[in-house]
C-alpha cells in the first residue's frame, strides 16, 4: 500500500482505479465471474430497499454463475425501529431472491444493530460487522469477492468494508489477492425518498475509522469536511456540537445528474453555511458518482492543510457522510488509506434508528432507474507486473 | 445571536458568559467543595459543560489578564470567591477530560470483565496524565507537547503505581509513557484485526488521582499551582459498570483531590447506595427552579452580552419584546370578548338570580379594556364553579364583595387564558415568560432568543420599529415551536410511540385546563403516576414488563427534554410524588399556561394506552 508523503507529491493507491458503470457491468461480470475456475462470494444485506438485488439479478442475467456462493446479512435494527414497518417488502425482496439463486449456495448470517434495552441501549453493528468475517481463512477459496451495500446500512457496510481490506492487505504472502468489489444500485431520487428516522443523540466512529480523533495525546485543530446531501440539517447541526471544528470544508455534489443538486443543498442548508460563515473557497465539488474522486478529493485536501497547519502540529480531519453511499465509499476508502500513518482522518457518522418511506407506492418505478456502479478496490487491476 | 453560539475563543467564551452560575457553587459550603467529589447535574443545553471550561487554565488566564476590564471585572470578582485566582495570577490547575462513546465501546470487547475494566482505568490514567502536562503548558504559556521538558515531575511511586517509567522525569517521558498506553488501549478500540491484550499495561485503579498532585510538578524549577481541579464531563456516556467502578472509587478515596463530575440526569438512577455526605450535588435545573430572578437575570446578561456583540446595529434584547399587550390592535376581539361574556352570564341569570348583582357588577364596568374582559371572564368561571356545586346549597344571592374576593391571581391567570384560547389574544410574549419558556435550560433559551432576535433585525432592515409586538412574539414563539415538534420525527428513536403519546398527554391537559370551571386555574401540565390496584404488587410500574413500553417512551421523553421531573409534596402525612411536567416549550403547543402548579394523578394503565 502506498503511504502518503509529506511533501508535495502525493501518491495515491486507487490512482488510477478501477470504476464500472452502466453496460460496462455486465461486460465486468463476464470477464471475472463467467469464467471457467472462478470462485465468487457475493455478500449482500437482507433489507427494505427495492435494489437490494438487482446486482446480483445482474450477475445472474449475463453469466453462468458455476461457483457463486452467497452470504446474506440479516441485521435486526431493534424492536422499535421505524424500519420494521417494512417488513413485508423485506419479504418481498426475499422471495425474488430465492428465486433468482436456485443454483448458488446461500448463506445466512444474523446481526444486531443494537444490544440492551432502554437506557442501556446501544449501538453494537458495526462490531458485529467486523466479526462477519473473523479470518482470511473464511475467504481464502474466493477469487472474487463482491460486496452489495444496496440494502446494507453504513453502519454496517464501513467496517465490514474495512475488515476485508484489512484481512486482504494482511493475507499470507502466499496466497493470491482476491479482486475485491463494492457495487451500489445508485438512484438519487429513491435515497431522497427514504428519510432517517431517530437519528443517534450519542454519535461514535465506526470501528476502524476513529482516525485517533479521539486521542488526548494530540490535540491539534480538527477540519471538518461533511459530504453534503438531501434532509440532513439536523444530521449535520448534531455532528458539528460533537466535533467542534477549527474549520469546515463542505463538499457538494457536482455535476450531477441534477445539475442544480449542489445548489439546491446549498439553498437548504443556508443556515448552516451562515451561521458558520464558511467561506466559499472552503466548498469543494466532486462527481456525483465517482467514489475515486472524493477519495483524492479528501486526501489532497487534508495534505494541504497538515503542510499549511505544519507549525501548529499538523491538524485532523473529520468526515461525515450525509449524501450516498457511492460518495461515503470515496471517504471510506480516505480513512482506510491513511489509517496508521502519520494523518488523522475520522470518519464521524450520524446513524439512525430506522427509516421511513415518503412514497411506498412509487419505488417500483423509482427501482427501474437504478444504476448500478461497481468499484473494484483490490485485485488484478492493481497488481503490479 | 444564534451565529454567536460559535463561541471558539476564549475571549469571546467568557465575554458572553454569564457567572451567575458559579453563585450556586459559592452558595455552596468551601469544604464541599474542595478534597471533595462533586457531581453536576442537568438536562442536555443547562450549561454544564460550559461550566467546566470556565476552570480550564487558558479561561482563568484569560480573566486574570483582562480582570481590569469592565466586561471581565464580575466575572474575575465571582472566581476569586472560589480560591482559585488570586491577585498574584491563576493558583488552580482545571483538568478537563471528555468521557465519550469510546469508553463504552470497551464493554463490548470480549474479554473478561476484570480485564474490561482494567483497560478502562489504564486508558482514564494514560488520558488525565496527558491532560495534566496539557493544562501545565496552558497554564504557563508553554507550547504542548514542545515544551514538555520544561516540566518536572518528582513522585516518590512508593506504592509502584508506575511500572513502566522512572520517576523523577520530565514531562517529555511522563508524555511519551501516557501516550504510548493510551495508543496501545485505542488500538484495541480501533482495529479491524484486534491487537494482543496481554502486552497492554492494565491498571486497577485510578491511580493518577494520587501521583499527579501539585507538589509533584514544577516548571522550570518553581511550583506554579497549588490545586489540581479534575473534571470528568459527561460521565453518563460511560457504560453502567464504568460508573459503578469509578464513582465507588472516587468517593471510597475522597479527600484527597478535586473530582468534579458531570452528567446528564437520566444516568443516576444507581446512586441509591451513596449518602448525601459522600458527595456534593449541584442539580443546575433544581438550582435555577429555586432561583428564578437569578435565572432571568443570567438570561437577560447573556441575551444583552450577545446581542452587543452584533453587528446589525439592534444591541438590546428584552427591552425590545413588548411586554404589554396593545389593547387598540385588539379592541375588536376584546369587546367580543365582554360582550359574549356577559350575555352567557345574562342566559344563567335568567335561570337563578343569585348571580344578579355580579351581572349587575360587571354591566357598569362601560370601558372596553383587557382588564374588563379578564373581570368578564374570572366572574364566569366562578360562577360554573359555583353551579358544579351541590344543588342542596341554598340559593342565596351572592354579592360583589364576594366576587371581588374569589378572583384570585390564579383565576384571573386562567381567564387570560381563556381569551386567548377563544378570541386569539396574546399569550406568549415578553421576556419574562421567555425565560420561563426556556425550562431552566440555555441552548432551550437561545433557541427561541436567536429567532426573536432576527425578528428585531427584520425590523430593522424594513425601517419599522425594531421592537417586536406581542403578535409577533408569538408568532415567532409558535413557529419555533412548530419546528421542535416537526424535527421530533427525525431525532427521537421511537418517535411515532412518544409523539402519540405526547399529544394524548397535551390534548388532555388542554381539555382539562379549559373546562369551564377552570379546576386546576390557571391550568394542569403535569402527571404523576398512580398505580390503581389495591393488591400487593410485586413489581411498580417502572420493573413491570407490562409497563416496558410506557417505561421506554417516557425514559426518552427524559432523555430528550421534553418532560421535566419534580418531586412534589401533597397529600397524606406530605407524601412526595414525581410529577412528570411537560416542558414549557410543549405547554405552547398545546395552548397551556407556563405555571408548575397544576398537575394530575394517572394510572399507568391509562398512560400505557396513550403510548398505542
Amino acid at each position: 500500500m502506498d503511504q502518503i508523503k509529506t511533501n508535495s507529491e502525493i501518491t495515491f493507491r486507487w490512482d488510477p482505479y478501477a470504476l464500472f458503470k452502466g453496460e460496462e457491468v455486465d461486460d465486468l461480470w463476464k470477464s471475472i465471474v463467467g469464467t471457467d475456475g472462478s470462485s465468487t462470494l457475493y455478500i449482500l444485506g437482507k433489507g427494505f430497499d427495492v435494489r437490494m438485488n438487482l446486482g446480483l439479478k445482474s450477475i445472474l442475467d449475463c453469466v453462468e454463475a458455476k461457483s457463486l456462493d452467497i452470504f446474506l446479512i440479516s441485521y435486526d435494527e431493534g424492536e422499535t425501529s421505524h424500519s420494521n414497518k417494512y417488513s413485508s417488502l423485506v419479504d418481498k425482496n426475499i422471495k425474488e431472491l430465492n428465486s433468482l439463486i436456485s443454483g448458488p449456495v446461500l448463506k445466512q448470517k444474523a446481526m444486531n444493530i443494537w444490544e440492551g434495552t432502554g437506557k442501556t441501549k446501544k449501538r453494537v453493528g458495526d462490531r458485529q460487522a467486523i466479526d462477519l468475517i473473523k479470518e482470511y481463512s473464511e475467504i481464502q477459496e474466493y477469487e472474487n469477492i463482491i460486496i452489495d451495500i444496496s440494502a446494507l446500512p453504513r453502519g454496517i457496510y464501513f467496517s465490514l468494508i474495512g475488515k476485508m481490506l484489512s484481512l486482504i492487505d494482511n493475507k499470507p504472502a502466499v496466497a493470491n489477492i482476491p479482486n475485491l468489489l463494492v457495487v451500489t444500485a445508485e438512484n438519487a431520487e429513491l435515497d431522497s425518498s427514504i428519510n432517517e428516522t431517530g437519528i443517534d443523540d450519542d454519535l461514535h466512529y465506526p470501528i476502524g475509522f476513529g482516525g485517533g480523533i479521539e486521542l488526548e495525546a494530540s490535540k491539534t485543530p480538527v477540519i471538518w469536511l461533511p459530504l453534503l446531501g438531501e434532509n440532513k440539517g439536523i444530521h449535520l447541526n448534531k455532528a458539528n456540537q460533537h466535533i467542534r471544528p477549527n474549520e469546515i470544508c463542505p463538499i457538494l455534489p457536482f455535476p450531477s445528474k441534477n445539475a442544480r443538486r449542489a445548489d439546491d443543498i446549498f439553498n437548504e442548508l443556508y443556515d448552516f453555511f451562515d451561521t458558520f460563515q464558511i467561506e466559499s473557497q472552503n466548498i469543494m465539488y466532486v462527481p456525483e458518482q465517482n467514489p475515486f474522486e472524493v477519495y483524492k478529493t479528501i486526501i489532497s485536501a487534508i495534505h494541504k492543510y497538515k503542510i499549511s497547519l505544519a507549525t501548529m502540529g499538523g491538524c485532523k480531519a473529520v468526515v461525515t457522510t450525509l449524501s450516498s453511499k457511492l460518495l461515503s465509499l470515496g471517504a471510506l476508502l480516505a480513512a482506510y488509506e491513511l489509517k496508521d500513518s502519520d494523518y488523522s482522518l475520522g470518519i464521524l457518522n450520524v446513524d439512525s434508528h430506522g427509516y421511513d418511506l415518503l412514497n411506498e407506492d412509487g419505488l417500483d418505478n423509482m427501482k427501474d432507474k437504478s444504476e448500478l456502479l461497481v468499484t473494484w478496490l483490490t485485485g488484478e487491476p492493481y497488481i503490479e507486473n | 445571536m444564534r451565529a454567536s453560539e460559535k463561541i471558539e475563543s476564549d475571549v469571546n467564551f467568557l465575554r458572553l458568559y454569564s457567572p451567575e452560575v458559579l453563585e450556586l457553587i459559592i452558595e455552596g459550603n468551601q469544604e464541599d467543595l474542595w478534597n471533595n467529589v462533586v457531581f453536576i447535574r442537568s438536562s442536555p443545553g443547562a450549561g454544564k459543560t460550559s461550566l467546566l471550561r470556565l476552570f480550564e487554565p487558558n479561561s482563568l488566564n484569560t480573566i486574570y489578564n483582562h480582570k481590569s476590564q469592565q466586561d471581565y471585572r464580575e466575572l474575575y470578582n465571582t472566581v476569586c470567591k472560589l480560591d482559585v485566582i488570586n491577585e498574584t495570577g491563576v493558583s488552580a490547575l482545571g483538568v478537563l477530560i471528555q468521557f465519550t462513546k469510546n469508553y463504552e465501546i470497551l464493554d463490548d470487547i470480549k474479554y473478561s470483565e476484570v480485564t474490561r475494566i482494567r483497560l478502562f482505568y489504564s486508558l482514564l490514567n494514560a488520558r488525565l496524565v496527558l491532560a495534566t502536562l496539557r493544562s501545565i503548558c496552558e497554564l504557563n504559556k508553554l507550547s504542548y507537547p514542545n515544551d514538555l521538558e520544561q516540566i518536572n515531575y518528582e513522585y516518590e511511586n512508593e506504592k509502584l503505581f508506575l511500572r513502566n517509567i522512572q520517576s523523577p522525569c520530565d514531562g517529555r517521558e511522563l508524555f511519551n509513557w501516557a501516550s504510548g498506553l493510551e495508543k496501545s488501549v485505542y488500538d484495541i478500540l480501533d482495529s479491524f484485526i484486534q491487537p494482543d491484550v496481554d502486552k497492554i499495561e492494565g491498571h486497577d485503579e485510578l491511580f493518577t488521582l494520587e501521583i499527579l498532585q501539585p507538589k509533584y510538578f514544577k516548571v522550570n524549577g518553581r511550583s506554579s499551582f497549588r490545586r489540581i481541579i479534575y473534571m470528568l464531563d459527561d460521565a453518563h456516556k460511560l457504560s453502567k459498570s464504568q460508573r459503578s467502578s469509578l464513582f465507588k472509587y472516587v468517593i471510597d478515596q475522597r479527600g484527597n483531590f478535586n473530582i468534579w463530575i458531570s452528567e446528564r440526569l437520566e444516568g443516576i438512577t444507581e446512586f441509591k447506595s451513596y449518602h448525601e455526605r459522600d458527595y456534593y450535588e449541584v442539580n443546575l435545573e433544581k438550582y435555577w427552579g429555586n432561583n428564578t430572578s437569578k435565572f432571568k437575570k443570567m438570561l437577560s446578561k447573556i441575551a444583552s452580552k450577545r446581542a452587543a456583540i452584533s453587528t446589525d446595529d439592534v444591541d438590546t434584547f428584552a427591552e425590545n419584546l413588548d411586554d404589554s399587550i396593545d389593547e387598540q390592535i385588539f379592541q375588536k376581539e376584546i369587546k367580543e370578548s365582554i360582550e359574549t361574556t356577559r350575555k352567557k352570564i345574562q342566559e344563567v341569570v335568567r335561570k337563578t338570580k343569585k348571580f344578579q348583582d355580579w351581572l349587575d357588577y360587571l354591566i357598569q364596568q362601560s370601558d372596553t379594556s383587557l382588564k374588563t374582559a379578564i373581570l368578564h371572564k374570572s366572574a364566569e368561571i366562578l360562577i360554573h364553579r359555583n353551579l358544579r356545586k351541590s344543588q342542596m346549597v341554598l340559593q342565596f344571592a351572592l354579592s360583589i364583595p364576594e366576587l371581588i374576593d374569589k378572583i384570585d391571581p390564579s383565576i384571573e391567570s386562567a381567564a387570560r387564558y381563556f381569551l386567548s384560547n377563544e378570541y386569539g389574544i396574546p399569550n406568549y410574549y415578553g421576556f419574562q415568560k421567555l425565560v420561563v419558556l426556556s425550562s431552566n435550560n440555555i441552548e432551550q433559551f437561545l433557541a427561541f432568543a436567536s429567532d426573536l432576535f432576527e425578528g428585531m433585525l427584520s425590523n430593522k432592515i424594513a425601517s419599522q420599529d425594531v421592537q417586536l409586538s406581542t403578535k409577533r412574539q408569538e408568532k415567532i414563539i409558535a413557529l419555533v415551536v412548530k419546528k421542535k415538534w416537526n424535527d421530533l420525527s427525525t431525532i427521537l428513536p421511537n418517535p411515532k410511540a412518544v409523539e402519540g403519546f405526547l399529544n394524548k398527554l397535551g390534548n388532555y391537559f388542554n381539555k382539562i385546563t379549559y373546562e369551564p370551571t377552570a379546576s386546576y386555574a390557571p391550568g394542569i401540565t403535569g402527571f404523576a403516576v398512580h398505580s390503581s390496584r389495591r393488591l400487593i404488587e410485586e413489581k411498580g410500574w417502572q420493573e413491570n414488563e407490562i409497563f416496558e413500553e410506557l417505561q421506554d417512551t417516557i425514559s426518552t421523553c427524559l432523555a430528550y427534554n421534553l418532560l421535566e421531573v419534580k418531586e412534589v409534596s401533597q397529600g397524606a402525612k406530605n407524601q412526595i410524588w414525581t410529577v412528570y411536567y411537560l416542558n414549557r416549550w410543549l405547554c405552547v403547543k398545546y395552548q397551556l399556561p407556563f405555571t408548575y402548579g397544576g398537575w394530575n394523578k394517572l394510572t399507568p394503565e391509562e398512560l400505557l394506552k396513550w403510548t398505542k
